[in-house]
C-alpha cells in the first residue's frame, strides 16, 4: 500500500489582465484586500515587521511582513487564528505574464511540516480557527461555473 | 460546526507534527513504498541506529500514523493512512480557499480595469 506524502506548500497562480502595480495595490491597500479576501476589516502596516491584521465577524488573523519589494514579491508569516505562534509563510510573487500582457500571480503557502512538537497545542488551536473559516468557505459558497 | 471537523483537524496536527522531523519523514516514505517493515530493515535503509528507529516508530505509533503488528518474533510497522488522507483533504481545503481568493482578486481588477 502506498500513500502520497503530504506536501509542504500550497502553490496557486493566476493571470489577471491589468498591470503589476495595480495587483501590488490589491495586495497591499486595506480597502482593496477587504474587497476580494473577503474581510470585514483589514489593517495593513506596510513595512517590514509590520502587521497585516484581517478580521471577520467571529475571526481575527494576523500576519507580520517580512518581505516587501514593490510590485514584484510580498512575504509574510501567517498567525492563523490571532495566534502569536508562526504557523506557515505566504508568499506573493508578481511577474509579467507569458504571453505579454497582464500580470501572473503566485502564491505559495508553505511550512506546515515545521511545526515544532512541544507547540502542537498552541497551534492546534490556531489551525482550528483557521479550520471553521475554510470549513465556512466550503458549506456557504456556491461552485463556480 | 458539526461536520467532524476537529477529528480531520487532530489528524492534521498529528501528521504535520509527524513531518516536522527530517528523519520521520525519511521513515514515513519508506513504509509508504514498502511497508510493513520491521524496525531493523527501516534502520538499514533510513540509514541510522535501531534503537533510534524504534523511538521514531513509535513516535508515529503514539499519533496514530503507524501500527505495530507482532509476527512470531517479529514486530512488523505499517502506516495507518487515514490520518495521512485527512491531512491532503486539509491541505486540499487551504488550496480550495487560495484559488477562491484569487479568483475573487481577478474578478475584481479585471471588472474595475
Amino acid at each position: 500500500m502506498s500513500t502520497t506524502p503530504v506536501p509542504d506548500e500550497i502553490r496557486k497562480d493566476v493571470t489577471i489582465d491589468v498591470d503589476r502595480e495595480q495587483v501590488w495595490a490589491a495586495l497591499t491597500v486595506a480597502d482593496q484586500l477587504k474587497r476580494w479576501f473577503p474581510t470585514k476589516d483589514a489593517r495593513v502596516d506596510l513595512r517590514p515587521g509590520g502587521e497585516l491584521y484581517l478580521e471577520w465577524d467571529e475571526d481575527i488573523a494576523t500576519g507580520i511582513f517580512d518581505e516587501i519589494d514593490p510590485p514584484n514579491r510580498l512575504v509574510y508569516r501567517w498567525h492563523p487564528g490571532g495566534d502569536d505562534l508562526p504557523a506557515t509563510t505566504v508568499e506573493f510573487t508578481l511577474d509579467d505574464a507569458p504571453d505579454g500582457t497582464g500580470t501572473r500571480l503566485t502564491v505559495v503557502e508553505r511550512g506546515f511540516s515545521q511545526l515544532p512538537a512541544d507547540k502542537r497545542d498552541g497551534n492546534v488551536e490556531g489551525w482550528e480557527s483557521e479550520l471553521a473559516e475554510l470549513v465556512e468557505y466550503l458549506t456557504t459558497l456556491k461552485p463556480r461555473h | 460546526m458539526a461536520i467532524g471537523a476537529d477529528r480531520g483537524l487532530d489528524d492534521a496536527g498529528a501528521v504535520f507534527t509527524a513531518l516536522a522531523d527530517p528523519t520521520r519523514r525519511r521513515i514515513v516514505r519508506e513504509l509508504s513504498a514498502d511497508g510493513p517493515l520491521t524496525a531493523t530493515r527501516l534502520a538499514a535503509r533510513v540509514g541510522i541506529s535501531r534503537q533510534a528507529t524504534s523511538k521514531h516508530l513509535f513516535a508515529l505509533a503514539d499519533a496514530g500514523l503507524a501500527t505495530a503488528e507482532r509476527h512470531g518474533r517479529e514486530t512488523r510497522f505499517e502506516l495507518d493512512t487515514r490520518p495521512f488522507a485527512e491531512a491532503e483533504a486539509w491541505m486540499r481545503a487551504i488550496g480550495a480557499l487560495w484559488d477562491r481568493r484569487l479568483q475573487g482578486l481577478k474578478e475584481l481588477l479585471e471588472r474595475d480595469a
